[in-house]
């Protein structure tokens, strides 16, 4: 009944097209509507943190290597991180506003555990690919949440931060087990499954 | 909602549900066009419509 990789990353991957529809619409209607009902303020943190939690099973029983268990265990703790920091400020617990400094830190370990677990070139198939992709979207989409701690009212800023999360989970559903990229596929990468 | 809609007329091969034979739950019941289509129906459900009251209360308001 354990599903196969691809369907993890998706599923993945609906979370964080989740949390990007809540920073869009948060960002068009602005933070003082959107936390009109409690609730709402706790949603994307909240998700945030749960997708950290769901990541450690992930690394548990779906990665082939002490790398790959590596960078998943660091997508676990940053993702927490960021969420709880998050979830401070808005229940008011934690008052520097230098706490947002957890978001671009985890789209910057994020995109380098990306770039770093990947040994393969962008085309070697679609999963490096992917990779690769996913990691350079993080550590330049760092530059969104870092420019938020210092221009929280900024709307290009709080969209722009939105769009990468969206970005992110499309990127992730293009994921398929041993799948060529623009025609390439390394014959060392195995069959093409789909 | 529409973007999972959208998706899956242009690439209705990755709906196994309309090939169902042989397939097992995964295969069936998580396709990306789906989870695009549930994560628009569970905002649109779910967030928006009180987003969308706070917005014109505020509005309405002198």
């Amino acid at each position: 009944m354990q599903p196969p990789a691809e369907f993890v990353h998706w599923m993945f991957a609906t979370g964080l097209v989740l949390v990007g529809l809540c920073l869009l619409a948060q960002a068009v209607v602005g933070d003082e509507v959107w936390r009109r009902r409690p609730w709402r303020a706790y949603l994307w943190p909240s998700l945030a943190f749960t997708m950290g939690v769901l990541m450690w099973p992930v690394m548990v029983f779906f990665t082939n290597s002490t790398i790959h268990m590596l960078a998943h265990g660091s997508w676990a703790q940053v993702m927490m991180f960021s969420g709880a920091a998050e979830l401070g400020l808005v229940r008011g617990k934690l008052h520097s506003r230098y706490w947002r400094l957890a978001m671009p830190f985890a789209f910057l370990v994020s995109g380098a555990a990306f770039l770093i677990h990947e040994q393969n070139s962008w085309f070697f198939a679609r999963a490096a690919f992917l990779h690769h992709l996913i990691g350079w979207t993080l550590i330049i989409g760092a530059i969104f949440p870092l420019l938020a701690v210092f221009r929280p009212r900024s709307e290009a800023v709080r969209a722009g931060f939105a769009l990468t999360f969206v970005v992110l989970g499309v990127m992730l559903y293009c994921d398929r087990d041993t799948a060529p990229v623009f025609g390439h596929l390394s014959p060392l990468a195995g069959a093409q499954h789909r | 909602m529409l973007a999972g809609v959208a998706w899956a007329f242009l690439q209705p091969y990755r709906l196994t549900l309309l090939h169902p034979h042989g397939q097992g739950f995964w295969w069936l019941a998580i396709e990306p066009p789906l989870l695009v289509i549930l994560a628009g129906v569970v905002f649109a459900l779910l967030v928006a419509p009180g987003v969308i009251e706070d917005l014109e209360d505020q509005e309405d308001r002198p």
